[in-house]
């Protein structure tokens, strides 16, 4: 991908804060990072390290009590501070979002044909008959066998891995430029899971969209991603392409998770552990959040920590010397 | 090697009463399966959702009932066992869950859910003796000795878990049965309490039933495998051979679906795509359970359930393989 490309999201700087009883929980600091047309991104990290609360933030699904702060583009439009109305108009249509467990997303009361042609009737303005036409058409598109007829049944009655196609269905209706996945695997077989992301590598394709795929999986992202964010204590810690992550990871954080999981292609005799615990968000220390866990952690990483680019796709955020300053 | 735990032809069957107009139905959990357990031996049972490998582990520690067939533990039946002879089996026999949290009462201190299996199977052991059994119990899993007065909600997950291995081991049970017990945590986390298991069983000699979805993880630390699928055995071997030359279709589709954590190989990897999903256990497919989305099927496997074989060190039930 050239450098000249524009970006389609383009987040600068972005701060999610929550406002709790004990305090204020800072889920995402300062993190910015683009997405280009038709590209798979993963974001790994470990519960608490923000990466789904930045991808709410984005959509403006972040609960009640939540703030967020910085600039989100989409397409050059400024999705942070944007009324309800406008975002109404841009999620679901153009930013399209699936998550871990699709029973939760829909509505179990409504049969799959009344929510389906819902979003085109809503978006695309279209006739309750045409939109039939059209749902049936993209749940064919997901393989989801007899289509014809399954359109008319209840969440319910489809198995966990037919209720994550009809999900990936209903969300492709609209042909977004941009698809957010929260987990869409995590609860399913690791066989089903195989399918799902062999479906989404054809879609991407097909559809020409990009796509945000949030997991914990290493594996997963291995499978299928173009590129990967590391985040911890809601930092972006290590941004690069699929191969330079896996064979050549710059951030002490990104190398410990790398060797503390067994994989089924290598063996060791003991596995790496990380030593502590994830940081409590209410009270992140000053400088970067890995300090109290990392082996190479000195003085300086209570300060400012520096953005260093180790070639031109691959950004660390640390303060060991690992590349150009940015 | 000592045979620890014999299972023959064991099934745990789950009714669901029926209505005004609808029959009695009957749930095949676990579905007829034999196997031996070896003293000092990890063994990995493996599966995906709705196999039964949770239904056996609970039978063989009494949170199920076994509908039928034999699994005897120290000349104990399980299948019949009156609750004198559980007390027996719940002093070698322990059981670690998969949600760390869930697993604890939170009107508990750390101290009373420790010493709770202690108090309830030897009630006649001393106050003092059974404090100190506790004291060094949470050492031996890393828990400091000033936590003890805590209650669970105080702690992590992982930490939570330390609590729930500890509750196990305080009655040096010979057998720990570990259903998911790291899968709901995060992957540091994760290797932590994995390590601690495997120094523990090399420290107290400990057999392990380790019950997993993950098969990295069932790779790391057991010896042996058992694939299951419906209820039923597919595979069972060592866990070189099944890893390296898997033979039934189902365990190489398994493995195949594993994504690993190194683009090169994912890059390059043929996944055997298998179709559909797990049929209902309420309604198992006639003849080979695995037949509906083997790609391999022949007439055979839709009339006759394979039996288990030997075959190049595996247990295999297929009709394919020779």
């Amino acid at each position: 991908m050239s450098e000249k490309k524009v970006p389609i999201l383009d987040v600068r700087n972005l701060n999610v804060e929550f406002k709790v009883q004990d305090g204020i929980v800072k889920a995402v600091n300062g993190l910015s990072f683009k997405i280009y047309d038709g590209e798979i991104v993963g974001i790994v990290g470990e519960s608490g390290s923000g990466k789904s609360q930045t991808m709410l933030a984005l959509m403006g699904l972040l609960a009640s009590n939540g703030r967020t702060y910085g600039s989100v583009k989409f397409l050059g439009q400024e999705l942070v501070g944007l009324s309800t109305n406008k975002l109404n108009k841009i999620r679901g249509n153009q930013i399209a979002m699936i998550f871990q467990d699709p029973m939760t997303s829909l509505n179990p009361y409504l049969k799959i044909s009344a929510q389906m042609t819902e979003i085109l009737i809503l978006h695309k303005k279209l006739s309750y008959k045409e939109a039939l036409h059209e749902s049936i058409r993209m749940l064919e598109r997901v393989k989801i066998p007899d289509a014809k007829n399954r359109i008319h049944l209840y969440p319910h009655e489809f198995s966990g891995g037919m209720r994550q196609r009809v999900m990936i269905a209903m969300m492709l209706l609209t042909r977004p430029k941009l698809l957010i996945a929260d987990e869409p695997t995590t609860a399913l077989d690791v066989t089903v899971q195989a399918q799902i992301l062999e479906l989404l590598k054809e879609l991407r394709q097909e559809f020409k969209m990009a796509i945000i795929f949030i997991t914990h999986d290493m594996g997963v992202v291995a499978n299928l991603c173009d590129r990967v964010n590391v985040m911890y204590g809601g930092w972006l810690m290590e941004t690069a392409s699929i191969h330079e992550i896996f064979t050549n990871p710059q951030h002490p954080y990104t190398k410990a998770l790398l060797e503390s999981i067994p994989s089924i292609d290598h063996e060791v005799e003991k596995l790496r552990t990380i030593p502590g615990e994830p940081p409590n968000l209410l009270q992140l220390p000053k400088g970067c959040p890995f300090q109290a866990r990392c082996q190479l952690t000195s003085n300086n990483c209570s300060e400012i920590i520096p953005l260093q680019r180790v070639n031109p796709r691959h950004v660390v955020k640390c303060t060991q010397e690992l590349g150009v300053k940015l | 090697m000592k045979k620890i735990l014999e299972i023959r032809d064991l099934k745990i069957h789950f009714n669901i009463a029926g209505g005004l107009f609808k029959p009695k139905q009957t749930v095949h959990a676990v579905d007829g399966i034999n196997f031996d357990v070896f003293e000092g031996e990890t063994i990995g049972i493996v599966g995906e959702s709705g196999c039964g490998k949770s239904s056996l582990a609970r039978g063989l520690c009494g949170l199920n009932k076994i509908t039928s067939g034999s699994a005897l533990f120290n000349n104990i039946d399980l299948a019949t066992a009156n609750s004198k002879e559980w007390n027996e089996v719940h002093k070698q026999m322990q059981f670690i869950f998969q949600d760390p949290v869930a697993a604890l009462d939170p009107r508990m201190t750390v101290a009373e859910i420790i010493a709770e299996p202690l108090e309830t199977l030897y009630p006649e052991m001393k106050k003092t003796a059974v404090m100190d059994k506790v004291l060094a119990t949470m050492k031996l899993v890393g828990l400091s000795h000033n936590q003890i007065n805590r209650y669970p909600q105080e702690f992590s997950g992982g930490q939570c878990q330390r609590i729930g291995i500890a509750r196990a081991l305080i009655l040096e049970p010979k057998v720990l049965i570990c259903d998911e017990s790291v899968s709901a945590l995060d992957v540091s986390i994760k290797a932590q309490i994995i390590n601690l298991l495997q120094e523990l069983q090399q420290k107290l000699k400990l057999t392990i039933i380790f019950i997993s979805h993950d098969l990295g993880i069932v790779k790391h630390i057991c010896n042996r495998i058992l694939v299951m699928y419906l209820g039923n055995i597919m595979e069972l071997g060592d866990k070189k051979s099944i890893y390296a030359t898997p033979l039934h279709p189902y365990t190489q589709a398994l493995l195949s679906a594993v994504p690993v954590a190194n683009p090169n190989i994912e890059k390059n990897k043929q996944v055997q795509l298998l179709d559909g999903d797990l049929p209902s256990p309420l309604k198992p497919p006639q003849g080979c359970v695995f037949n509906t989305r083997c790609p391999q099927a022949i007439d055979k496997c839709h009339s006759e359930r394979p039996q288990c074989r030997l075959i190049n060190q595996h247990m295999v039930s297929c009709h394919i393989l020779n």
